[in-house]
């Protein structure tokens, strides 16, 4: 824009464009009755203020950066540098070879091998990941999601067996969720490698094993944040999460779980994007909603299982390779809403995301970031200090129900999981994810550096960004070949045949999966084995 | 107009772009042929082959768009599709872009490239092509 033109408007006064919410909530010129849910308190059922009384004066966030590169050995050192700056609980990210059930030598991922997060395979790498990590005393998230979840979960397991921690001593999540974990959710993404309502069984199977064996787990982290980060609103992404953990509740109830034995286990994975009312009434109405739908409809007797526990991260997509700094203070105003939504740990996402993963200096930016806001601004020292807020109060009550209206549709086609399948989450997203581009085109969004306060004259930023060392995958790749060729084949393949026959027969795959990781698995030859025992062979 | 094929390789499914990108040179009148998710430069190339591609775009974002774009190439060039312009999207670190030139790259889209740029590109590198092949064949250029 010419200056002409700013100086032009900055006369007639200088206003937004419209006076809508992201998600398209008309927002009024400022509201006068003081709404009623203001009576609610913190630390009470439906526990919309939060699920503590005291909040952040008891406990402040778990500071959780995401977490993993290159080899296991390499990602274990970026570990202790994040507890060293000041992480609280670890979140670690595989690479998709990991996270899709193959081993490094596989040829779809030539030249992709611990770039997306660190490459697993085998219970060797996973001892060397948390190396000097103590397992019963940091918590640590498991990003993977079914089927890979139940023998990298097994890998942990035998991990902390060989170092004498019970499971029951182990505290963390294993995200676990089998429609949402792949970036954008396409359909494609999900449906390519294995049949969906597999993936969901083994999910439910991680889930029933965790809530038995693994008291202090976290059996799930239902994903909302992926699904967000294709464009979809603050409705949709509450809609589609509180539909999915409740179909999955509803399964573990089916197979003969009291609600009250995994409820308080079950946690969110959810977004905060930059409206920042809006976030914070999000976060409110999605804890109002879960606390009611575990006590109304699934018969939940104890306060904990109604805790609506949500770890967040800060949204990625309104980041922008343009201008890059622009996004500590996008991220910065995130962290703040996830904060003043009552969030239980958060991951500030680095303002180089567009272009590599974190350097040591943007995840340490992230960390410092989330310690400002903690331990400089005060904003901790009383719960919910929104609440009450005449405009929050009311967009808290607006999007609780026009969420329970997307959940009353969604429940009337069938659940979650069968709309998914049906391709009807596909076609939301893809309607918002051009809705999206095509605000941005047109300027409607506006976005700072982008399409508006664009600097043309600028350069190019000259920043470190995070590089991979070259050698890696090939080293990768020769490793897993030189370890399986030095195990006991015959107790291996005996382990390998019981997994195939319990798979086929439905029976829960933990205790096999454990046991063949236990004789030397990798975690592609039990995705493999799962493949066989339901006949399923992938494509190309 | 053209017929373009494009595609991600490997594991990297983040498609957001890919798929706006297809929508726009579609509404601009050309035949796209989007070949998905995890694909190899194998398949890539053997779509190109059967669907007498004029043009073929790849997406990477979490995926390393050097390797990923020599790979594509050199398996173009070993189907006999080198003279096909091979195009990518996504993020490229300033680096990268001077290696990817080198790889004969015939133009790169990165983050905030407009709908009309992109045509406008598109329809440069189409007509640069056509003519190319005109002289190739020597029978004079259209234009």
């Amino acid at each position: 824009m010419s200056t002409d033109r700013l100086f032009d408007r900055y006369l007639e006064g200088e206003r937004p464009a419209d006076y809508r919410t992201l998600s398209g909530i008309e927002l009024p010129p400022f509201l006068a009755d003081r709404p009623s849910a203001a009576a609610e308190r913190p630390g009470e059922y439906p526990f919309t203020r939060g699920i503590h009384t005291e909040m952040y004066r008891q406990r402040l966030w778990t500071r959780r950066q995401q977490s993993g590169y290159g080899t296991p050995r390499e990602s274990n050192e970026r570990l202790h540098y994040l507890l060293r700056q000041g992480a609280t609980g670890l979140n670690i990210d595989t690479d998709m070879a990991t996270k899709l059930g193959f081993d490094p030598d596989h040829p779809l991922f030539e030249g992709e091998v611990g770039r997306q997060g660190t490459s697993i395979a085998t219970l060797e790498d996973m001892e060397q990941l948390f190396d000097g990590i103590p397992l019963d005393r940091v918590s640590s998230t498991l990003i993977v999601q079914p089927p890979a979840s139940a023998p990298f979960l097994a890998m942990y397991l035998a991990v902390a067996r060989r170092r004498g921690i019970p499971p029951s001593a182990l505290i963390g999540t294993i995200m676990n969720c089998a429609l949402t974990q792949l970036a954008g959710a396409t359909q494609q993404a999900i449906t390519h490698f294995f049949p969906i309502d597999f993936s969901v069984r083994v999910g439910l199977d991680v889930m029933e094993y965790c809530t038995r064996e693994m008291r202090r787990w976290n059996i799930v982290n239902v994903n909302a944040y992926n699904m967000r980060e294709t464009g979809i609103n603050a409705i949709q992404e509450a809609a589609f999460a509180l539909s999915l953990a409740l179909e999955y509740a509803e399964r573990l109830i089916a197979r003969g779980l009291d609600a009250d034995a995994f409820a308080q286990r079950m946690a969110f994975f959810t977004a905060a994007h930059m409206d920042l009312f809006e976030e914070v009434a999000k976060l409110r109405a999605m804890r109002r909603i879960w606390a009611r739908l575990m006590r109304e409809r699934l018969g939940a007797k104890d306060d904990r299982s109604c805790w609506f526990r949500t770890a967040i991260q800060t949204a990625a997509l309104p980041l922008t390779a343009q201008e890059p700094l622009n996004n500590i203070v996008r991220a910065a105003i995130q962290t703040l809403a996830a904060v003043l939504g009552g969030s239980q740990s958060i991951h500030t996402t680095s303002y180089d995301e567009a272009y590599a993963l974190p350097s040591e200096a943007s995840h340490r930016l992230s960390i410092r970031t989330q310690q400002v806001i903690g331990y400089e601004t005060n904003v901790v020292k009383s719960a919910d200090p929104l609440g009450g807020s005449h405009l929050v109060e009311w967009l808290t009550g607006r999007l609780e129900a026009d969420i329970l209206t997307m959940m009353d549709d969604i429940r009337a086609r069938g659940g979650f999981v069968s709309v998914f399948k049906a391709g009807w989450v596909e076609q939301q997203i893809r309607e918002a994810r051009f809705e999206h581009m095509d605000r941005v085109e047109s300027g409607d969004q506006p976005v700072v550096g982008v399409n508006c306060f664009r600097d043309e004259e600028a350069e190019e930023p000259k920043m470190e960004f995070f590089a991979y060392e070259q050698e890696m995958p090939e080293a990768r790749m020769r490793y897993v070949r030189e370890y399986r060729a030095r195990r006991q084949a015959p107790a291996l393949q005996a382990a390998l045949d019981a997994l195939r026959r319990a798979t086929a027969a439905g029976e829960n795959v933990m205790p096999p999966v454990l046991a063949a990781v236990e004789a030397g698995a990798t975690i592609g030859e039990v995705c493999r084995t799962f493949g066989e025992a339901i006949g399923h062979t992938v494509e190309g | 107009m053209a017929r373009i094929v494009l595609a991600k390789l490997g594991s990297d499914a983040h498609d957001l772009g890919v798929t706006a990108v297809a929508r726009w040179l579609r509404e601009g009148g050309h035949e796209v042929v989007y070949a998905g998710l995890y694909n190899t430069p194998e398949r890539v190339a053997q779509i190109a082959l059967q669907e007498d591609a004029d043009l073929v775009g790849v997406s990477c974002l979490s995926s390393d768009p050097v390797y990923a774009t020599r790979r594509m190439r050199q398996t173009l060039e070993g189907v006999g599709l080198g003279r096909v312009p091979l195009v990518v999207g996504g993020v490229v670190t300033p680096d990268m872009k001077v290696e990817l030139s080198r790889l004969g790259v015939a133009a790169i889209f990165g983050p905030g490239t407009r709908r009309e740029r992109l045509l406008e590109s598109i329809a440069g590198l189409l007509a640069a092509t056509t003519h190319a092949r005109a002289a190739a064949d020597g029978t004079p250029s259209p234009r």
